[in-house]
């Protein structure tokens, strides 16, 4: 009886031991951003189901500690086979050696260019450094102008009609639509700009700069901050604040966890931000405001911003566990109209165009067209210093009025330094 | 005599292994990382790729850089106007409930409040009160004061919150230091200076601050590291901006390392930090040591 028993024990055992040698772990990584969390835990549970053989280890951190963690991580060794990151990461994570070519062939694909193919165009660009492509977009964005109907019917303005098409439109419009108590204070702003570090001020300042025909690097790389298009940027962006008195500067600062706190509760009239933030508006519905194209300074020469949040594979991960982790992020990015639904993510694979979620999706057509004159942030591997350093300059100007070209000097001279 | 100085070496021996396992303790966490910190500054490393010697070159980078020393003087500003008026309030706290009335037990407790309060968890609920139409701004219009003011986002108005939230957090501790000095006070003196006439202002010029000055020096002391070395507020509120107004040193340690992982640049901010609080520690056991010589 005992040798059955002891017989029965080693067997299983033997049994525990092998299924958990075959099963196959891929470790995974994400910023946090509550319904994508959700909808993430979700895939992963499906995921796993129709591949018994591979376990999803998933973690998502708060955003203000992620890079932080994912690179201290990295560097030890511990970190994940695959995570996100910011488009405007890609180019210092590549040169740092952590990443992996996307392996297409866990695609589904014979080479890099049917991948490509599979893609909206231009929209893996971001991505691709030297013939490979690196990052599957996760959320595709681009920024386009949010409005409040109820707010512009009250002026006596028509938001599909009258809507301000340039930046000195906006501004007319934003101090119409003002409203003061009789101390002075803002009760609801006509715009406002949203402070809430580098990247925010990178994406609302970038396109200005391009529309001007300007970049903040030169072609060589190095840092272009005080140029004639970037200071006439500046000017134009605090101009809204400063001049028009479209908003109170002090206010738009709000948690950047709730970037849109303001447009959703009614506060501000008009509102710059992505695709995704409707599905964390509370309060205003999709029948009480519309969205519409990026105002811009030159009508015939339209330009403005795309960015996204991309997985990635860790290149320092086992080769092994690289295609594993491809063939996630294949299954992670075939589920487009879920993460439409449940997360406000866009994501650029084709063929999903004609699917019910992406035509029930508010204002798709408005990002959509608005991307086709896109493009991504500029790159450089110091870009969290440069951002910094513009993030200052956009401050001085919108916080504390101070003249455009003498916070772009200073700015143009702490990045020459870098 | 040959005796006990067998026995003065065995309490020697075993007194070093009683505190070998601290010393060990100390140098694994302590000395050890301040020698290789010190060895990183000399190097270009960024956590991931191969580190490369480069001397002194962070060093000089460093000395002349005006966003360097832009931190350096956000922390001065920050250490001299927290701690100079925090010396004051806390004496004053301190001299007003040394006194007996009722009740005393009740205030000294939430007095002491703020002080035994996570700095993440004020700094928060600071945060909100900042905010243009929050309390503190509700309150100055209360008296007339209705231009709703930046407090964290006016690069003038940011550096004095960062002041007053420390001060308002700060002042309660010293302020106990400052009592437990008072205690130490004989009652004596007092009723002596009673008896010989003199006055509240006399009794404190020439009995109270006397008698607490080595209480004061201690304060200054430990006030002026501890300024030194903050971060949370500056962090949490307003994350060094605006334009940088309230990036201190710490926070551009932080930011250099794990933000734009420049771990060698870090380190050398870091050291040469650490000197600059080395020569202010220097200067104020000199005073101490000082003014114990001319009391003696």
């Amino acid at each position: 009886m005992k040798r059955i028993a002891l017989c029965l024990f080693v067997l299983f055992f033997v049994l525990t031991m092998s299924i958990t040698a075959q099963q196959k772990t891929v470790t995974f990584w994400t910023h946090d951003s509550p319904q994508m969390t959700a909808y993430t835990a979700t895939l992963i549970e499906k995921y796993q189901m129709d591949n018994p053989g591979v376990k999803i280890d998933y973690q998502y951190i708060p955003l203000s500690d992620y890079e932080t963690k994912l690179m201290v991580a990295l560097t030890g060794g511990t970190g994940p086979d695959a995570f996100d990151i910011g488009d405007w990461s890609i180019q210092a994570y590549y040169n740092k050696g952590l990443l992996a070519p996307i392996d297409y062939a866990a695609f589904g694909f014979k080479s890099v260019k049917e991948l490509q193919d599979a893609w909206w165009p231009s929209s893996l660009s971001g991505f691709t450094i030297k013939g490979n492509v690196y990052g599957m977009p996760m959320e595709y964005n681009t920024f386009c102008l949010f409005i409040n109907k109820a707010h512009f019917q009250e002026i006596g303005l028509d938001p599909d009609k009258d809507y301000p098409k340039t930046w000195k439109q906006l501004g007319e419009i934003g101090a119409k639509l003002v409203k003061k108590d009789k101390n002075g204070r803002y009760v609801r702003g006509g715009f406002d700009w949203p402070h809430l570090g580098p990247i925010w001020s990178v994406l609302e300042l970038e396109p200005i700069v391009l529309q001007y025909g300007g970049s903040f690097l030169k072609k060589d790389g190095s840092p272009n901050l005080n140029s004639k298009e970037v200071v006439q940027g500046l000017k134009t962006y605090a101009g809204l604040i400063w001049d028009y008195k479209t908003g109170d500067p002090a206010i738009a600062a709000n948690n950047s966890a709730l970037p849109n706190l303001d447009f959703d509760e009614g506060k501000l009239s008009m509102w710059i931000t992505g695709p995704w933030a409707q599905a964390l508006f509370n309060k205003i519905t999709k029948d009480e405001y519309v969205v519409k194209p990026l105002p811009q300074v030159d009508l015939k020469k339209p330009a403005n911003i795309l960015y996204a949040w991309a997985w990635v594979v860790n290149g320092k991960a086992p080769l092994a566990r690289q295609k594993e982790a491809s063939k996630w992020l294949n299954f992670l990015s075939s589920n487009q109209g879920g993460f439409l639904t449940k997360c406000g993510y866009l994501q650029p694979r084709k063929g999903w165009e004609t699917s019910k979620e992406y035509k029930e999706f508010p204002f798709v057509d408005v990002f959509v067209k608005d991307m086709e004159h896109g493009q991504f942030m500029f790159r450089s591997d110091k870009w969290a210093q440069l951002g910094d350093v513009i993030n200052r300059a956009a401050e001085k100007a919108i916080l504390n009025g101070e003249d455009a070209q003498k916070a772009l000097d200073a700015a143009q001279a702490e990045a020459l330094r870098l | 005599m040959g005796s006990r100085s067998v026995f003065f070496k065995r309490m020697s021996r075993a007194g070093f292994f009683f505190v070998l396992p601290a010393l060990l303790f100390f140098i694994l966490f302590n000395t050890y990382p301040m020698i290789y910190a010190f060895w990183v500054s000399l190097l270009d490393f960024d956590l991931i790729t191969a580190a490369k010697f480069v001397g002194v070159k962070n060093y000089v980078f460093l000395l002349t850089d005006p966003v360097f020393w832009r931190s350096m003087w956000a922390t001065a500003g920050y250490v001299i106007g927290t701690n100079v008026p925090i010396w004051f309030v806390s004496l004053g706290i301190a001299l007003l409930l040394n006194r007996q009335f009722r009740g005393r037990g009740f205030f000294r407790t939430i007095y002491f409040v703020p002080a035994i309060m996570s700095l993440v968890v004020i700094s928060i609920i600071w945060k909100f009160m900042y905010h243009p139409y929050g309390l503190v701004n509700t309150l100055l219009s209360a008296v007339g004061l209705n231009k709703p003011f930046p407090w964290l986002t006016s690069t003038k108005l940011a550096p004095l919150a960062m002041i007053i939230l420390s001060i308002w957090k700060g002042a309660p501790y010293y302020a106990v230091i400052y009592l437990a000095g008072l205690e130490t006070i004989p009652r004596e003196y007092y009723e002596a200076g009673m008896i010989d006439g003199v006055n509240v202002f006399q009794r404190f010029r020439h009995i109270t601050w006397p008698l607490l000055k080595p209480t004061t020096l201690f304060i200054v002391v430990i006030s002026v590291l501890i300024g030194l070395r903050i971060f949370i507020p500056q962090k949490v509120l307003t994350g060094g901006g605006p334009a940088g107004v309230t990036r201190v040193v710490t926070l551009a340690v932080y930011e250099t390392a794990f933000k734009f992982y420049r771990m060698s640049l870090a380190t050398t901010m870091s050291i040469i930090m650490f000197v600059f609080i080395a020569l202010f520690s220097v200067f104020q056991f000199r005073m101490f040591g000082e003014r114990r010589r001319a009391k003696a």
